[in-house]
């Protein structure tokens, strides 16, 4: 695992929130949490740094926003991905 | 529909009822096993869960057993054409206080989920336990306690001894 600074009881909330939610945006995460979009940014950086969580750019609405997704979430994209391999045999 | 679609789905016509268990709860907590379905645990009556499902357009029905051993009722559904199974949460030995909020799904915390693993006492089931007991070494008393408990040490053994589960799960 890659350097990370210190683990404060504010990242340690922001990590609980980005786990228990459904993938969001660092702009959901910030108003989720009522912190400065800023700060949240950046200590998204630190946790993908580390290896914490992944992020990834998605439009919506014509927008660009930057989706957070912790190890939970991948696992279940994983789970998904096999679901949908499968099925896609299945149906051919 | 994807899997975990179709798990928020049915958790929000449970609300605040159900929790996700099965193939998905283990997914969540890093088994990586094939899973076509959705388990939902709740602790409701099978005429209650039927009715509410049918108040939101899913069909579903009850399928009952008296033979020991078997749980006394499933039901039996499907939603955009993921099959789901919605079972008794007193049978699967999940407890309503013990649930955790991952990635936006309910699902009974890491030792009710070992729990409701070694009552179902199956291969696959006892395969996830063992993974988890390699995964997290504090667990691996707790799994082995269990599993003597609910007769199934022998399985949750001969898979503990695996040499390519002990491959893929055991850390570095």
């Amino acid at each position: 695992m890659a350097y990370m600074t210190k683990m404060t009881r504010k990242k340690r909330e922001l990590m609980a929130e980005i786990e228990r939610s459904e993938s969001l945006s660092i702009y959901q995460l910030a108003k989720r949490t009522g912190r400065n979009y800023r700060r949240v940014y950046d200590h998204v950086q630190e946790f993908a740094a580390a290896g914490l969580v992944q992020t990834h750019e998605e439009i919506h609405n014509g927008r660009r926003s930057s989706m957070v997704e912790s190890e939970y979430h991948q696992r279940l994209n994983r789970l998904n991905d096999m679901y949908a391999f499968r099925a896609g045999i299945h149906a051919a | 529909m994807q899997l975990d679609g179709a798990a928020r789905r049915l958790l929000e016509v449970f609300d605040p009822d159900g929790v996700v268990i099965g193939g998905i709860c283990g997914a969540v907590y890093g088994v990586e096993r094939f899973t076509r379905d959705v388990d939902l645990a709740v602790g409701l009556e099978p005429e209650m869960v039927v009715a509410r499902l049918q108040s939101e357009g899913i069909e579903a029905r009850v399928s009952r057993s008296s033979e020991p051993g078997d749980l006394s009722w499933v039901v039996h559904g499907e939603i955009e054409g993921v099959e789901f199974q919605v079972l008794s949460a007193k049978e699967v030995g999940v407890d309503g206080s013990t649930v955790e909020l991952k990635a936006g799904l309910r699902l009974p915390d890491i030792k009710s989920f070992m729990i409701s693993k070694c009552i179902a006492g199956g291969q696959q089931d006892m395969h996830d336990v063992a993974a988890l007991a390699l995964m997290h070494s504090e667990l691996e008393p707790f799994a082995r306690e269990t599993a003597e408990q609910h007769r199934c040490q022998e399985k949750l053994e001969s898979w503990m001894d695996d040499r390519r589960l002990r491959q893929k799960y055991l850390p570095d």
